[in-house]
């Protein structure tokens, strides 16, 4: 580019030669009469028009070097520093494939439909071959945030729903990662979309068809061809109308770049002049990279395609350099007029249109006739809905979009091509999508009037580092719009008791899971002088029962006083803990739900809860790296314990029988008996709401399922989100337990009527988690007879 | 003498109930799983959280399902072992954070593997980061159990952390701890 700064200085001696010229007149001045007699004597022999006309000659050309020079400065400013605005990408999360791992062959064939790979006997990058219990992958090259990883052969061997080995180019291996899946990309204001690709990683053949087609003299011109203007012109006037056009794929591309579409003289002088200079200053490979990165080649819904990445992936849903030589022809054939050729539209048309391009290519010697007749037979070929369409995940998008919003400006996120990486799980998503969806209208069916208002919200992450795998925000997964996961703040009911009873919980010498406590009516005068008296979901009160009791059945009157007794402020303190911002009231009706949280926020809640009462912030974004790969940013784990793990254990153990026993039971008809789960259901005042938040296995969701116009759903918490969550979760993999009893904490049979110790075999014997040293002391018969403590009994002694 | 007599069978009689170790192994796979979806009106009457259903004593079971191998030790998953050793090869090289990604994708993989905690804490350490270092530790711990070994590594980590936050007496709390696991 430096030697190209010199090119306008050029004229500059010429200049100089004049001055001297005229400096060497003045000192000869005999000399110079003569001249001038023999000059006066030649002007008159020279008509005065030639003068005139040599006059404007000189100005003309003196007027063409400034056109030039400014040209050649705005082609500086644009051409040089191009820089395609090119939208950011996002990535799902790789897909890490290692013995033992949970993956049935069908979900690892989704994901490689999804990739674009397409499943034909060829060895060759991009394909991949299935058989009764094995899939093969012929994976591309790509460039992780951390790596480079190299195309691979990767044979993945299944047994009983888990990886059992894994090979790649025939070495047996412990891990390998596929490449993740854009799921969206973040467009600048125009909406094109575009990826670049370098000459070298163009398929010779789509140059040669384009040449071929568009501009056969293209190595040959100067960036003008007078021999194609002529062809056209004749053709043209031929046929009484414009059918044919003269221009250069240096032209086109100079239309494309600075011009504007009118039909002109003077923008057809600008065109030509430009492309002059263009072919004098660049590289013909050049020329054409830049040709096939601008091209204009489609529309999707609002997002225009350009350069023949992006047009590879939308039409034949793989990257070009895996195209087959009539899917070349047919993106060259589309060059001419996207909408008119448009091989989804118009089949036909394109069709007519692509074996013409492959005759052009026999025409110049680029192909045999027999390959072009073989390809002349392949069908059309386009995929009906592209891999990579625009934005597929709408809601965990816009959370995306959010987050990365607190770091970049609007412009970096849009031009600059940037690549990120975030925590999405599309197995996941999509197992949430179809699920969530045929649960609520199942739902919406069975209650007729209210049904067809139902809106649902599920945020899904992965227990131990909070990262966010699925989410939808609307009944309509692909609907963009208000996204109820995180903007639709709801009282959330039952869900908010973890926090009374974790707050208890946390003072072993005081209770335990096998605490009696009172659930009977009772009235308070709160501090703003209003009276509160909590009821529960059935108007009855149920006397005395245990602590676990009194969570599995969610009751309101027990729990509120359990949440008194220990101390409003503590409870408070336990939600701060949480890691809520927002300001939480003294209000005792907290301890019962009365607080409005968004999914996400609960999600957040139930985050400390699933992790050993580690919180973490969610995560959506793991990296982003510049267009290039250089990583910009990553988001490292971040963990702060701000719970006893203990007693953290001992709230989940109550949740895990809520679920299994309790207002959670009906999963047991979906979810199988050697998975753990837990979890609880929240219900808000007159049914608005319906909650339910949970573990299995490594996903935590949290689903909540009311109406827009926050009107009654004649729905609980079990009748309603509890479905959407179980069906949902009954899909993901079964793992083996994964959750491990802390060390201080042990299991001891007490009897379920008193919370006494009991024998194992008594009836109502119960093996319940105590913290260490918590254990009752008193023990009950399997009749119910009470026996002190072995040191209440010296002491009585 | 009556009274001996009645200490010692009420002590053998306490000790029995709090025995445990002779826990019932429950589900674990061992019987058909039920995990149909089921729609039917029965489970619409069950939902029905307050209806004073009582829970009912899970004799045949013991306990509730899946917690059939409490007191065993986590399983490492395979995926993780190539991470650790090439996360390790990082950190000779002192390219810690490269060692912390490497360590945070052995995460994502299992991540209940109290070992990976453990050195992404170094790695914290190592770059100067003490409070995710600590915290680090901590949650190693918490998975830690019965891994003596690993536990003292994890508490001489925590000591350095706390040191480095300038809490000397926590750290020299937590240096005291790790010298008194026999590992």
């Amino acid at each position: 580019m430096t030697e190209r700064k010199k090119k306008p200085t050029q004229k500059r001696p010429a200049t100089k030669k004049k001055a001297s010229g005229s400096r060497s007149q003045t000192s000869h001045s005999d000399k110079q009469r003569k001249k001038a007699q023999v000059t006066h004597e030649r002007v008159r022999l020279v008509p005065n028009w030639f003068r005139w006309f040599v006059k404007l000659s000189l100005v003309g050309l003196v007027c063409m070097l400034v056109f030039f020079v400014y040209l050649d400065a705005n082609l500086r400013k644009d051409l040089d520093a191009v820089q395609w605005e090119l939208p950011a990408q996002v990535y799902a999360r790789p897909l890490e494939i290692y013995p033992g791992k949970s993956l049935t062959l069908g979900s690892l064939v989704e994901e490689l439909k999804a990739l674009g790979y397409r499943f034909q006997p060829h060895r060759r990058t991009g394909y991949a071959q299935t058989s009764s219990n094995s899939v093969t992958i012929f994976a591309r090259k790509f460039r992780f945030e951390d790596e480079l990883r190299e195309r691979a052969r990767v044979t993945v061997e299944f047994q009983n729903e888990r990886v059992f080995r894994l090979l790649v180019d025939g070495q047996e291996r412990d891990i390998f990662r596929l490449e993740p899946l854009l799921v969206g990309s973040l467009f600048p204001s125009h909406h094109e979309d575009r990826q670049l690709v370098k000459i070298d990683e163009v398929p010779q053949a789509l140059k040669q068809a384009l040449i071929a087609t568009e501009d056969r003299e293209f190595y040959d011109h100067h960036g003008v061809s007078p021999k194609s203007i002529v062809r056209a012109m004749l053709a043209n006037f031929q046929a009484g109308s414009v059918v044919q056009g003269g221009s250069t794929l240096t032209q086109q591309l100079i239309k494309n770049l600075y011009l504007t579409r009118e039909r002109t003289y003077t923008r057809k002088i600008m065109e030509a002049s430009m492309s002059l200079l263009v072919d004098f200053r660049y590289s013909k490979e050049k020329i054409l990279e830049t040709y096939l990165n601008e091209v204009y080649l489609g529309q999707d819904g609002p997002r225009a395609l350009h350069g023949v990445m992006a047009a590879s992936y939308f039409y034949f849903g793989v990257p070009i350099r895996e195209l087959k030589l009539h899917q070349i022809a047919l993106m060259v054939a589309v060059v001419k007029g996207p909408a008119y050729y448009n091989p989804k539209r118009f089949p036909e048309r394109a069709l007519t249109r692509r074996n013409l391009v492959l005759e052009l290519m026999v025409k110049e010697g680029y192909i045999k006739p027999k390959v072009a007749d073989w390809s002349k037979r392949q069908p059309i070929d386009v995929v009906k809905h592209p891999t990579r369409s625009a934005n597929r995940f709408p809601a965990y998008l816009s959370l995306v979009h959010r987050q990365l919003k607190q770091d970049y400006s609007p412009e970096e996120l849009s031009e600059e091509g940037l690549r990120i990486f975030t925590t999405l799980d599309p197995h996941v998503q999509w197992t949430l999508e179809k699920s969530a969806v045929a649960s609520v209208e199942r739902l919406a069916r069975k209650h007729k009037s209210e049904g067809e208002h139902y809106q649902l919200a599920t945020v899904v992450t992965s227990v131990d580092n909070g990262e966010v795998v699925a989410m939808i925000g609307d009944r309509k997964v692909g609907f963009s719009g208000f996204n109820r996961a995180l903007d639709a703040k709801r009282p959330i009911g039952s869900l908010a008791k973890p926090a009374v009873y974790l707050s208890a919980l946390q003072r072993p010498e005081q209770y335990t899971l096998a605490s009696v406590v009172k659930d009977q009516a009772f009235m308070i005068k709160t501090e703003d002088g209003q009276e509160w008296a909590p009821r529960n979901f059935d108007k009855k009160s149920h006397g005395d029962v245990l602590m676990y009791q009194a969570f599995a059945k969610s009751y309101n009157q027990a729990t509120a006083r359990l949440g008194l007794e220990v101390g409003l402020s503590e409870v408070v303190s336990t939600f701060r803990k949480f890691g809520f911002d927002q300001h939480v009231p003294m209000l005792p009706a907290i301890m019962l739900g009365s607080l409005s949280l968004s999914p996400y926020d609960v999600t957040r809640m139930y985050q400390v809860l699933a992790a050993e009462g580690f919180k973490t912030p969610l995560k959506v974004i793991r990296s982003v790296t510049d267009a290039e790969g250089a990583l910009l940013e990553s988001y490292p784990l971040d963990i702060e314990q701000v719970f006893d793990q203990k007693a953290v254990y001992l709230t989940d153990y109550a949740m895990q029988i809520a679920a299994r026993e309790g207002t959670g039971r009906w999963l047991n008809s979906v979810i199988r008996q050697d998975q753990v789960v837990y979890g609880k259901t929240g219900t808000s005042n007159q049914q608005r709401d319906s909650w339910f938040a949970g573990v299995k296995g490594d996903y935590l969701a949290v689903t909540w399922l009311g109406r827009d116009d926050n009107a009654p759903t004649q729905l609980t918490g079990s009748s309603g989100a509890l479905r959407i969550w179980g069906e949902f979760m009954a899909q993901l993999p079964n793992e083996p337990e994964t959750r491990l009893v802390p060390e201080g904490v042990g299991f001891v049979w007490v009897d379920e009527r008193t919370g006494l110790l009991t024998g194992e075999h008594c009836p109502s014997a119960r093996l319940i988690p105590f913290i260490e040293g918590s254990e009752p002391t008193d023990s009950v018969s399997c009749a119910g007879k009470t026996q002190k403590g072995l040191l209440d009994r010296l002491m009585d002694w | 003498m009556n009274r001996i007599l009645f200490l010692a069978i009420s002590a053998l009689y306490l000790a029995g109930c709090t025995t445990t170790h002779k826990a019932p192994v429950v589900g674990g796979g061992q019987q058909e799983p039920v995990y149909q979806p089921q729609l039917d009106d029965k489970f619409e009457q069950a939902n029905d959280t307050t209806k004073g259903v009582t829970i009912k004593p899970q004799k045949e079971r013991g306990e509730i399902a899946g917690n059939s191998n409490r007191n065993k030790r986590h399983d490492t998953r395979i995926g993780v072992v190539g991470l650790l050793a090439s996360a390790e090869t990082y950190g000779i090289k002192k390219q810690w954070a490269k060692a912390q990604r490497t360590l945070e994708r052995a995460q994502r993989i299992d991540p209940k593997e109290p070992k990976i905690y453990y050195e992404l804490a170094i790695t914290h350490l190592n770059q100067n980061q003490p409070r995710q270092a600590e915290q680090l530790c901590r949650k190693g711990l918490s998975l830690a159990h019965g891994n003596a070994s690993l536990q003292k590594q994890l508490w001489t980590a925590m000591a350095k952390a706390l040191e480095a936050q300038g809490k000397t007496q926590k750290a020299q709390k937590a240096l005291r701890r790790a010298h008194k696991i026999q590992a």
